[in-house]
């Protein structure tokens, strides 16, 4: 019995520290995300050359304000 | 890290032109901690950190169609995307006057707000100390505030807003996008737009313990970057950071002269 109390005990916490963590993308995993982000799509920097490309093409554009590079700090 | 996700990154890749502009040292920019690409990342609230990042989609002409302000979900970022394109197939009608564009652009905004699923809606609370900063600095005025006398409970320590107290970041967005049909982007106000929240915002991605929790000392020698003189207290840590590093510095000196003095003669020595 009080080994299951124990038990039960010890699983509670386990839960806890569950429920209070963050999903966190581990650093390997979020550098390779970053440089398939980078190299995976062809990111302008300049919005005359987007908006360009926009009317030759016939897309709208995605046009981000960050805090830093696309694959570099942020 | 949104972007990076799918639905988001294969839904980006292949229609639309994607761009984007540093905004570090901008008037309106806010402050992050520098979070390297090799780093941790973590998923937020959409709309978190309005001031550091902006989503535009726009029209080839440069009318804004619609921006996100701060970081969304990847799904969600997808959802609003449609909704781009959707209000750029209404700009390129060439048979709607400009007075039936906007009222299609307000109707499709209210529209797009009210078809937000439950799980959106919860993912789009605004963040605690977003809600403290609006009820400390603007109780009676801020478009982010319901009701002012529920908001205020925020201001007590420890306690939660009640529910119907704060708009969701995505109630922001959509009716401030609805005052705003397809301005273009070059005369967009984008810092009145982005205005809600505090300028800082930071999730400490290498910061944190293995269960998830933030390490406060590691978190306050981070360094920060954005508009880090335009906010008093980041000011103040930067300065305290500098200090810290020169102080490394001459540390690194005195012992590189004390090796220089008496490490090298005693290796020299011993050679002998």
């Amino acid at each position: 019995m009080k080994q299951l109390f124990l038990s039960l005990a010890a699983l509670s916490l386990l839960a806890v520290q569950q429920v209070g963590a963050i999903p966190m993308v581990k650093g390997d995993e979020a550098a390779y995300r970053v440089r398939e982000l980078a190299t995976g799509i062809d990111w302008h920097t300049n919005l005359s050359q987007a908006l360009n490309e926009g009317a030759r093409s016939g897309k709208p554009v995605v046009w981000i304000h960050m805090l830093g590079k696309i694959d570099g700090a942020t | 890290m949104s972007l990076s996700q799918e639905p988001a990154f294969s839904y980006l890749k292949n229609n639309f032109v994607v761009g984007y502009k540093d905004i570090t040292g901008l008037p309106y920019a806010g402050v992050s901690g520098v979070h390297m690409p090799t780093g941790n990342a973590v998923n937020t609230t959409n709309g978190a950190g309005p001031h550091n990042l902006q989503t535009f989609v726009l029209a080839p002409d440069g009318t804004v169609m619609t921006c996100l302000p701060g970081y969304w979900n990847s799904q969600d970022l997808v959802c609003e995307l449609q909704l781009g394109q959707d209000l750029y197939k209404v700009w390129s009608d060439r048979y709607m006057s400009r007075q039936e564009k906007d009222v299609r652009f307000r109707a499709m905004q209210q529209q797009h707000l009210r078809s937000h699923s439950p799980q959106m809606i919860r993912r789009s609370k605004m963040q605690g100390f977003d809600q403290k900063y609006e009820a400390k600095n603007r109780l009676q005025t801020s478009d982010c505030i319901l009701d002012s006398r529920l908001a205020s409970v925020v201001l007590q320590k420890g306690a939660k807003p009640p529910v119907g107290a704060f708009k969701t970041t995505d109630q922001i967005m959509h009716d401030r996008m609805m005052a705003r049909p397809f301005v273009p982007y070059d005369q967009f106000d984008i810092v009145a737009y982005t205005d809600y929240g505090r300028p800082f915002y930071n999730k400490n991605e290498d910061q944190r313990t293995a269960s998830g929790e933030v390490n406060k000392e590691l978190a306050k020698a981070q360094p920060l970057m954005g508009n880090v003189n335009e906010m008093p207290g980041a000011a103040k840590r930067a300065r305290r950071q500098q200090r810290r590093q020169m102080a490394g510095g001459r540390m690194m000196n005195r012992a590189g002269s004390y090796m220089a003095r008496r490490g090298i003669q005693t290796f020299v020595r011993a050679m002998r």
